[in-house]
């Protein structure tokens, strides 16, 4: 039975210890901008979406990574493949995708309630622009972990994603906020 | 299912859902700047925020791929409880205790160490550990709920499951804090 008390929770606390630690980080950007963001609450509403699609992204490519790595269509080894090719054209087709409908649909709602009058294009492009920074340097960051795990005889499944999505929270906070602050 | 490589499928089967999951949690940000007035009053607060959102996922997801291999492996059966539904629900339970307890601390920890603003100690941790034991409990009953409907229906619950629990566990964390503030500030801990 694989499945025992002890068993779930001694696997599970290093890492919800480590990804805990991770998110503080975040958490101490955020507050630090603090004065920005009671400014302007828009900041606000779209941090959560923001950060849960820069992570959604990355547990779907992480997790696309290490079944291709299990399958053996991808070795781990920096060199060009076409799988890890394919994978990286369409992570960044569909950020492309989502960033400019977060983009769109948070201006809209930030109208709607009233908060700001943002210039719909600049916002939307400012969004796209944080997204895919933010995407690219994660996706680096993704390929060699899952690697690094891999190679080691580690199942990247177990780790990469709470990891990834923790540093993916880290990331996407900076970013976000330095470019907020670069239009405001 | 073979490996997909193509990147027309890859982007048909992912984006639906992303774009889905970003409409919901717009919205639970939405409900997040009601609070911007009190993250101004009681410093730190902001601190705590990605934490809790992180720690729904990985204690919420990781129940929910449990569960589901659980229901394949006939570990476990609809409408039974079972003793390894048991074993997973209090493993649950008690990392969210455990985990939330040390974020309150590290969080506090934290602000002392880089000699930030922030509340105290007690307060921190009655803040971190609210939310998360709340939700927590939320959404393990939302999780057991949503795996055995799946799985009743003939859906496959690890195609279902874990992402639906990553957005809806956003917004219950997030209205849980925001109700832990506001109850927090009416008990004057603050």
């Amino acid at each position: 039975m694989i499945y025992s008390f002890n068993r779930i929770v001694k696997e599970s606390l290093p890492v919800l210890i480590l990804s805990g630690i991770i998110t503080i980080g975040a958490g101490l950007v955020l507050n630090s901008s603090e004065k920005m963001i009671t400014a302007f609450p828009g900041i606000i509403i779209m941090m959560p979406a923001f950060i849960n699609m820069v992570g959604g992204l990355m547990s779907v490519l992480a997790s696309r990574l290490s079944s291709a790595l299990h399958l053996g269509m991808i070795h781990p080894k920096l060199h060009k493949t076409k799988t890890l090719d394919r994978n990286i054209i369409a992570m960044i087709i569909i950020s492309l995708i989502s960033f400019t409908f977060l983009g769109i649909i948070g201006s809209i709602l930030l109208t709607v309630l009233g908060l700001v009058n943002t210039n719909m294009v600049l916002f939307t492009f400012m969004v796209l622009v944080a997204g895919l920074l933010t995407t690219m340097i994660l996706m680096a960051f993704t390929i060699v972990l899952s690697y690094y795990l891999f190679k080691k005889g580690d199942d990247p499944d177990n780790w990469v994603i709470p990891i990834l999505t923790s540093v993916s929270d880290l990331i996407g906070v900076i970013i976000f906020i330095s470019f907020v602050s670069l239009i405001i | 299912m073979a490996y997909v490589t193509n990147i027309k499928r890859i982007i048909e089967e992912t984006t639906p859902f992303l774009l889905i999951l970003t409409v919901i949690v717009l919205l639970s940000g939405g409900i997040l700047s009601g609070v911007t007035e009190e993250f101004k009053i009681v410093p730190g607060l902001l601190i705590l925020l990605p934490p809790l959102l992180d720690l729904r996922g990985n204690i919420g997801a990781s129940l929910a791929s449990r569960l589901s291999s659980a229901f394949h492996l006939g570990y476990m059966k609809p409408n039974k409880v079972t003793n390894c539904l048991k074993s997973n629900v209090y493993a649950a339970i008690f990392l969210s205790i455990v985990i939330s307890f040390l974020l309150g601390l590290f969080s506090w920890l934290t602000c002392i160490l880089l000699g930030t603003a922030c509340i105290s100690i007690t307060t921190f941790v009655t803040i971190s550990m609210i939310t998360g034991i709340v939700s927590s409990s939320i959404l393990t009953l939302l999780t057991i709920l949503i795996t055995q409907i799946s799985f009743r229906r003939g859906l496959d619950p690890d195609n279902i499951t874990a992402p639906s629990i990553g957005s809806i566990g956003d917004i219950v964390t997030i209205i849980c804090f925001v109700l832990t503030i506001k109850l927090v500030l009416v008990w004057g801990m603050i």
